[in-house]
């Protein structure tokens, strides 16, 4: 699992299937290696994300991004 | 079929060798070895691929690095003969298409669209189905089932909610609507029957024909009303249903690049998709649970928790699939990281997910056998894997609940309904199992509802 210190934006790694929708979704926020899984690499999402932040926990077929009220 | 019994369905093994307890009540079971051995036939014969092209794959790690890669189309479901209903739904796709269709849909995905089924929709639903079961209470005082016909009632009344489906509360325009389904899910999966698969298609066109003018275009033409009055500033846009109708409504950009018969076919996804295969799957849980119950009764207390009930789920979709693979089509050369196995573009890889699913490399020596105790829990690839991990896994099975704020999952609040109902599979009538299908579907599943 990957917490941004905000506790805003979790990944859990063990679901992540490395498509890299969130990436495209949101790339400032997440980033997907090869071969993944997802990371988040922008620990303090700003404001105005918040929306591509939700989209992009609805987008992911896995259900693997969990973004807390804090980020929204 | 010559020599007795036909060899496709057999009891389920009970063999202590095997560590397989005695069920409760001994089932038909479709052995997944049987099931693998009829899966080249349908390969041939509904993909019209040759052997040559064709790769069949069972381990773990390949299944899983197969479905996660770019370097492979879907080719499975919406393919082959089964594209008559489900050909240019999200389920097809592959690509940036597959993105954008699973980008627009996704708030019906939602948290908060998941709860507003669960609570809204299926607790009544599940509240009117046991009354009337309880209404047809039998001579001996005994109030039964069979499951066949129960769940997927309830089921519809999500689905049918989720696309935007209108006018029933009418039971008879209900009944109508649940009377096509089982032929729009035959053409959905006519890769899979032992039926003619021309008469399957023949059948599924009609039943698609009736969906469409007496369910789907009014509910289009309504919504497509409101949305025009709302722009005109005559409704407000609260008014209007957050629905699947509603989105392909609203995004054309998206829909008009294929041609019209996307708009219902994506409807028809939904309902036959949360229907036949989901409700089987309930079915073994709760059978498997039962028998697991029975061997340790330390645990009966817990099953009204969902986390167990969650748990119990997710053991038993790991151990049966609803279909023996998934199809894949390599676009482009390839070689697998986890096996060195090498394709060409246009080569086929058949993902034998169910054999996957038990590898004992991942879940060791007894991984047929159904645990509780097994660590961690997994449900293998019952939802599939990579962009085409189903989208109906959190509706299905929810998530863990710490805050109590989470969706449980449909199937969870079933099992866990029918549990406190005092469900008990009926002894007199073992479940049977559709014999016209490859696919792992109950055709009966009678039960005893015990505490009604």
């Amino acid at each position: 699992m990957t917490d941004s210190p905000a506790q805003s934006v979790r990944v859990d790694a063990g679901l992540c299937q490395s498509t890299g929708y969130c990436a495209r979704i949101a790339p400032t926020v997440f980033h997907v290696p090869e071969g993944g899984p997802a990371e988040v690499i922008d620990d303090h999402p700003a404001a105005e994300l918040a929306d591509a932040l939700r989209e992009a926990e609805d987008a992911c077929p896995a259900a693997a991004i969990r973004v807390t009220a804090a980020a929204r | 079929m010559p020599g007795g019994r036909d060899p496709r369905h057999r009891r389920r093994a009970v063999s202590g060798e095997s560590g397989v307890s005695r069920p409760t009540v001994e089932r038909e079971d479709r052995d997944i070895g049987l099931q693998a051995a009829l899966v080249q036939p349908a390969l041939n014969g509904s993909w019209g691929v040759p052997p040559s092209r064709m790769t069949r794959i069972s381990s773990f790690a390949e299944v899983d690095e197969v479905f996660k890669s770019k370097d492979f189309a879907q080719a499975g479901n919406g393919h082959g003969d089964g594209a008559v209903i489900y050909g240019k739904t999200l389920i097809s796709l592959s690509g940036d298409d597959h993105f954008e269709r699973r980008r627009v849909e996704s708030v019906l995905f939602r948290k908060e669209s998941l709860l507003r089924y669960e609570t809204e929709i299926l607790e009544v639903a599940l509240t009117l189905a046991l009354d009337e079961c309880v209404a047809g209470r039998d001579a001996d005082g005994v109030v039964r089932a069979d499951l066949v016909t129960l769940l997927p009632s309830v089921i519809l009344r999500v689905s049918s909610n989720l696309v935007g489906l209108d006018g029933l509360d009418d039971r008879a325009r209900f009944d109508r609507l649940r009377s096509l389904v089982p032929k729009l899910g035959e053409g959905a999966a006519a890769q899979y029957t032992f039926r003619d698969h021309a008469e399957v298609i023949r059948e599924a066109r009609e039943a698609r024909d009736i969906f469409v003018s007496e369910f789907f275009r009014p509910a289009w033409e309504r919504r497509a009303a409101m949305i025009a009055a709302s722009a005109r500033g005559e409704l407000a846009g609260s008014e209007i249903p957050v629905d699947l109708i509603t989105i392909m409504i609203r995004n054309p950009g998206h829909f008009t690049k294929w041609d019209d018969e996307v708009y219902a076919n994506e409807a028809i996804l939904y309902i036959v998709a949360s229907s036949g295969n989901p409700t089987s799957r309930a079915m073994d849980a709760m059978a498997n649970l039962q028998d697991w119950l029975h061997e340790h009764p330390e645990d009966l207390a817990r099953v009204e928790d969902p986390e167990f009930l969650r748990l119990a789920l997710t053991e038993s979709l790991r151990l049966k699939m609803g279909v023996p693979f998934q199809v894949r089509r390599a676009v482009r050369d390839t070689v697998l990281t986890s096996s060195g196995r090498a394709f060409s573009e246009g080569d086929y890889v058949a993902l034998e997910h169910g054999f996957a699913s038990r590898d004992a490399e991942l879940f060791g020596a007894d991984a047929d056998r159904y645990d509780l105790r097994r660590t961690p829990p997994s449900f293998g690839f019952a939802f599939g894997g990579g962009p085409h991990t189903c989208n109906g896994k959190g509706m299905s099975i929810g998530e863990p609940n710490a805050r109590g704020d989470a969706p449980l999952g449909l199937l969870v609040r079933i099992i866990g309904r029918l549990f406190a109902a005092g469900l008990r599979l009926d002894p007199a009538r073992p479940p049977r199992l559709r014999p016209d299908t490859i696919r792992n579907e109950w055709s009966s599943f009678p039960v005893l509802l015990e505490k009604l």
